[in-house]
């Protein structure tokens, strides 16, 4: 069967009326408008079971220790002790090696797919991946068999990944930052829009994705972000593993709703991410996705597991933004055109501020083409 | 105007990364005056390495896996070696031979005024690291957690010594030892003529950070966001102190003075004996590239070139090249010389 999905103007126009996170202001005048989206999967992909929502729609599970992280520091033991919780909480295994059987198995090629995006700052936390990774090995998948990976190799390099990662895995940045070109992705395999008469209007989906990994453990950061409205599962998955992504933005525009989601339809994509672990260690509740500004960063040491990303990013949704009212910053919902601001500097250091129009809508978007539950009123957040 | 004595024993070369094999970050007379110009630009690949120097020809590996001879003076390109893989570590010079390591595992020698294959040394991972070169031995880490002793004209293994984690550390050799770090978290002392574990002090986190050895003080950072200042015949630690975040970047020394970076993006000033604080200054939002020692500035790539005073630490200068800076400069001759993460190369003036 072909899997190729094509999603033309008028199908988008549909749907868009629907979905209730779709940003008002793109129905304006001056907005632009959502224009057709086509996404490419692998043909003949069989999709698996295990794709999301996965074995466990709408449920999340939530496990926190403050003592967890301290002054940017975070626990090698309590961290593999949340983690191993949450396995089993999520699975109702009796133990984690019986809980991460549930996902891999001694054959597979494992990728975890990290955020350094804001790294030093904010980034997937090296503890646990290696706990992670201690996880994998644990049901018989070698060394050789798990890699770590994300979009770009300096970002890595920042997060001195390389360092901190045990032998034997191999780590793969699939492109380097200041460097175009296709090499490193499968032009077969693509999503395509124009947005805002850029010259290139595909997005290919990676090669590491699409051809070496058999299931990917995704491992997003609890971050608000600037374009998205926040960053969670659905966006570590999507922007991560497409090129040619930023263009999905001009300021004060951003159609990150609903191509976000539509890139996490693309097959082997959403067959192959089989379980999603949020590190909330730490929580930026603004400037995200690159701040480094530690005031706007909390250190809450939440971890969160769970196989639907949609479930996922709405409960973060909602942490990100009951956090942004603590502080008595606006809602990422809101839509006042004065808090815009060209000006990079007055966004990472004013919370009022912002790049975009935020598009939080994006992860109820998902939700409708299938990748989970976004109504938080259905998800099982168990809590332990 | 720099304090301590210089002790560099070149004017103009700058055969290895931080200018020679015991990682001092210069420490000679280079003038680090405000660059006025570019030169010249050379365009490669993404350049992650540091540019190395020698008898005016500028050496620079980059990340497409292409090694350039370039002519310092003109920017004109003498001859290229295409390695199979990315290559992300700064070559280092000794005699007629360039070494360097790749992301196909082998270290490599070529010919410094050819640029032919003379030999090349395997290992199971990755080579980022610099080679130290002493006494006619190559020392050299790999990701797969072995520190490598290789004979630096037939690259035939003197010693292999397996450590603890991945090595992403430049070793540092001197006479009867040399010094690594680890992911593990430990700093190595090993016995340069058989390999063998003299000490190991471990750190709170893997190890990034390359060593600086001065006055019988091994210098390094760590992820656990501590730089230590270490004896380097015990291992003991005789100071440390506490950054914000990790350290990446390599110490630099210079007399009584080691300049370091962190990710919180300070750079740091200590005196090398006591390790009081002398100054820390904010540089950019992240520093993981190592500082330069020149006469009367410190320079360091983060967000741009950036230029301190030793004594204060006052920024005297910024120089924004409108690109990424991952890199080290090199300064020689009167120039400053810089290398991009989008691939341009440049000789600043």
């Amino acid at each position: 069967m072909d899997r190729r999905s094509f999603v033309k103007a008028g199908c988008l126009g549909s749907a868009s009326l629907l979905l209730p996170g779709l940003d008002p202001m793109l129905r304006g005048e001056t907005a632009p408008a959502v224009p057709a989206i086509e996404v490419h999967g692998m043909p003949g992909y069989q999709p698996s079971p295990l794709g999301m929502p996965g074995l466990f729609p709408g449920r999340v599970v939530e496990i926190r220790d403050p003592k967890a992280i301290v002054r940017n520091r975070v626990s090698q033991p309590i961290v593999s002790r949340l983690l191993d919780q949450a396995m089993k909480g999520l699975t109702g295994a009796t133990s984690g090696r019986e809980a991460w059987a549930s996902f891999v198995e001694p054959k597979d090629v494992v990728g975890i797919k990290i955020n350094p995006s804001g790294a030093p700052a904010c980034c997937s936390s090296p503890e646990i991946i290696r706990e992670i990774i201690a996880a994998v090995e644990s049901v018989g998948v070698p060394r050789r068999n798990i890699l770590v990976y994300d979009r770009y190799s300096y970002e890595i390099d920042t997060g001195s990944y390389q360092a901190l990662l045990p032998t034997g895995i191999r780590i793969v940045g699939i492109q380097d930052a200041f460097v175009s070109g296709s090499a490193g992705y499968e032009t077969g395999i693509y999503c395509e829009a124009s947005f805002f008469g850029e010259w290139e209007t595909r997005s290919y989906m990676a090669t590491v994705v699409a051809q070496e990994v058999t299931k990917i453990i995704n491992v997003p950061t609890m971050k608000d972000h600037s374009a998205s409205g926040v960053t969670g599962a659905l966006k570590n998955l999507a922007y991560g593993t497409f090129n040619n992504v930023a263009r999905t933005h001009l300021a004060p525009y951003s159609f990150t709703n609903p191509l976000i989601g539509f890139m996490c339809t693309a097959e082997p994509l959403r067959s192959k991410a089989v379980l999603h672990v949020m590190d909330g260690m730490r929580q930026v509740w603004h400037g995200g996705p690159l701040t480094q500004v530690q005031e706007f960063i909390d250190q809450p040491g939440i971890l969160m597991v769970s196989t639907d990303p949609v479930a996922m990013d709405t409960v973060e949704l909602a942490a990100i933004d009951k956090k942004r009212a603590e502080k008595g910053a606006p809602s990422v919902w809101a839509r006042d055109p004065s808090s815009i601001t060209p000006d990079t500097n007055a966004f990472f250091h004013d919370a009022g501020k912002n790049l975009f129009f935020r598009q939080p809508g994006h992860i109820a978007a998902a939700g409708k083409l299938g990748l989970g539950i976004g109504d938080l009123n259905q998800i099982d957040h168990r809590v332990l | 105007m720099i304090s301590e004595p210089a002790e560099s024993k070149s004017l103009r070369n700058w055969p290895t990364l931080l200018g020679d094999n015991a990682r001092t970050g210069g420490q000679g007379p280079h003038p680090a005056r405000s660059p006025e110009k570019a030169l010249w630009q050379f365009r490669t690949g993404a350049v992650r390495s540091a540019p190395v120097l020698v008898d005016g020809m500028l050496y620079v590996t980059s990340m497409s896996g292409v090694v350039h001879a370039i002519v310092a003076a003109t920017g004109v390109a003498a001859w290229k070696f295409d390695a199979p893989d990315p290559v992300h570590s700064t070559p280092s010079l000794f005699g007629n031979s360039i070494f360097f390591g790749c992301d196909n595992g082998k270290l490599y020698s070529i010919d410094r005024s050819s640029g032919k294959k003379l030999w090349e040394a395997s290992s199971q991972d990755e080579i980022w690291g610099s080679a130290a070169v002493r006494d006619g031995v190559v020392y050299f880490g790999s990701a797969d957690g072995t520190l490598y002793a290789a004979d630096a004209g037939t690259g035939s293994t003197r010693w292999s010594q397996r450590l603890g984690g991945r090595i992403y550390s430049t070793p540092h050799a001197e006479e009867r030892h040399v010094y690594a770090g680890s992911g593990d978290g430990t700093v190595y002392c090993l016995a340069t003529d058989s390999g063998k574990i003299v000490w190991g002090t471990p750190t709170g986190n893997g190890i990034d950070s390359s060593p600086a050895v001065a006055d019988g003080i091994v210098v390094i950072g760590s992820e656990d966001f501590f730089v230590y200042a270490l004896d380097a015949d015990t291992g003991e630690v005789r100071w440390k102190h506490e950054t914000g975040l990790g350290i990446a970047s390599s110490p630099a020394v210079s007399g009584n003075l080691v300049v370091v970076g962190s990710k919180d993006g300070f750079l740091y000033a200590f005196d090398l004996r006591s390790g009081r604080l002398r100054w820390k200054t904010e540089v950019g939002e992240v520093v993981t590239t190592p500082a330069v020692i020149g006469q009367g500035a410190i320079c360091i790539q983060s967000g741009g070139l950036v230029a301190l005073a030793p004594g204060s630490g006052k920024i005297l200068w910024r120089a924004g090249l409108g690109a990424a800076l991952q890199s080290v400069p090199v300064l020689a001759g009167g120039c400053i010389y810089v290398a991009s993460l989008s691939g341009e190369i440049y000789a600043l003036r």
